[in-house]
């Protein structure tokens, strides 16, 4: 079984976390896109601290002995997922990056070749 | 009035021959095509025939496209912005009935609806429930009925126009903006226009991602509305 107490404090830092994340989202200082999976983390949380039910099912399907321990082990998982996603989102941005400067590169290019061809010509 | 179409285009090597088909009949409208980094060859083809063409180094998607024409529009100094779509569904015709509630003060954005009178392409079952649902969520959170939410035919004025420059929705932007405005006191209107079919090309939204789309908007939608009057 899960501690009562330990039921309480993940439900309330989950709920905390949540609406902190809002909140951000709401302030234009996070972009939704990026934050949904933080708040899938939360809601599962919830779930999973307030049914203790379904972290004993699962200790009982990994053969682990600690409910709490299973709920850790997903919060691990969970967490991976997490910042692979957010490796994956660096990555596209990063080549994204390179065309972008590799473009304002052959554009000052331009515009010195029409600043040359300005003075040329007079 | 200077007035200009914004047409975003993501291979839509077909769907500009279809444009510029429908354009030949209208004049008095600039037209600006924002090449969203096509792999195929809507840039050329694009200039090709006549049009003026903005080709973007990396791919933003429908958003980021558009806010690029708003941000043209707004630099060049145009009074009246349109949205049109690059693959023909939008027919052009209906551009004076866009731009009259504008020019007349009646509204700052103008809606092409297809569902205020129910004719031509009516869309999929799936859209349907879509579209249904997110005018439910709009008139609840902003008690304004929008029969057409998703349209990407839309008419603005010059306030619109300044303010999508600096800030404007990136993914499925057509109804976040619509509460983004509502919330911050805007007019806006809805005129009856009928859709032709898409014209060659692929629609950029599967029915898998729609789900996702879904719960992403709603939520976006729903903080949107949280955000005080003058948050833009």
């Amino acid at each position: 079984m899960i501690n009562f107490q330990l039921q309480i404090i993940l439900v309330i830092t989950s709920i905390i976390t949540f609406i902190v994340i809002i909140n951000l989202i709401r302030k234009y200082n996070l972009e939704l896109r990026y934050s949904l999976l933080w708040l899938f983390f939360c809601i599962v949380n919830v779930i999973l601290a307030a049914f203790s039910k379904i972290a004993i099912m699962i200790a009982g399907l990994l053969s682990i002995k600690e409910p709490v321990n299973a709920i850790f082990l997903l919060s691990f998982i969970f967490q991976f997922f997490l910042i692979f996603s957010l490796t994956l989102t660096i990555s596209r941005i990063s080549n994204k990056f390179t065309h972008l400067v590799q473009e304002v590169g052959l554009l000052k290019k331009e515009v010195e070749k029409l600043q040359n061809f300005n003075s040329v010509e007079r | 009035m200077k007035v200009l179409a914004i047409v975003p285009a993501f291979n839509e090597e077909e769907g500009l021959l279809r444009v510029a088909e429908q354009f030949k009949e209208i004049d008095g409208v600039d037209i600006v095509v924002v090449n969203d980094c096509s792999k195929d060859a809507t840039s050329t083809i694009g200039r090709k025939l006549g049009f003026n063409v903005i080709d973007l180094p990396c791919n933003l998607g429908i958003g980021g496209a558009v806010q690029t024409g708003y941000k043209y529009a707004f630099d060049q100094n145009y009074d009246i912005a349109i949205q049109v779509d690059g693959d023909g569904q939008h027919n052009p015709s209906y551009l004076k009935d866009l731009i009259k509630p504008i020019k007349e003060g009646r509204a700052d954005l103008v809606i092409g609806s297809r569902y205020l009178k129910k004719e031509g392409f009516q869309s999929t079952l799936l859209r349907r429930v879509g579209i249904n649902y997110f005018s439910f969520l709009i008139q609840l959170l902003q008690k304004k009925r929008i029969t057409d939410p998703t349209s990407g035919f839309r008419a603005c004025n010059r306030r619109v126009i300044e303010l999508f420059s600096s800030r404007y929705p990136n993914d499925y932007p057509e109804p976040e903006s619509i509460v983004y405005l509502l919330r911050n006191n805007y007019k806006i209107e809805e005129v009856p226009v009928i859709m032709n079919e898409r014209f060659g090309g692929e629609s950029s939204i599967s029915s898998i991602k729609s789900i996702y789309y879904m719960i992403k908007v709603s939520l976006a939608i729903i903080i949107d509305n949280m955000r005080k009057i003058g948050l833009t």
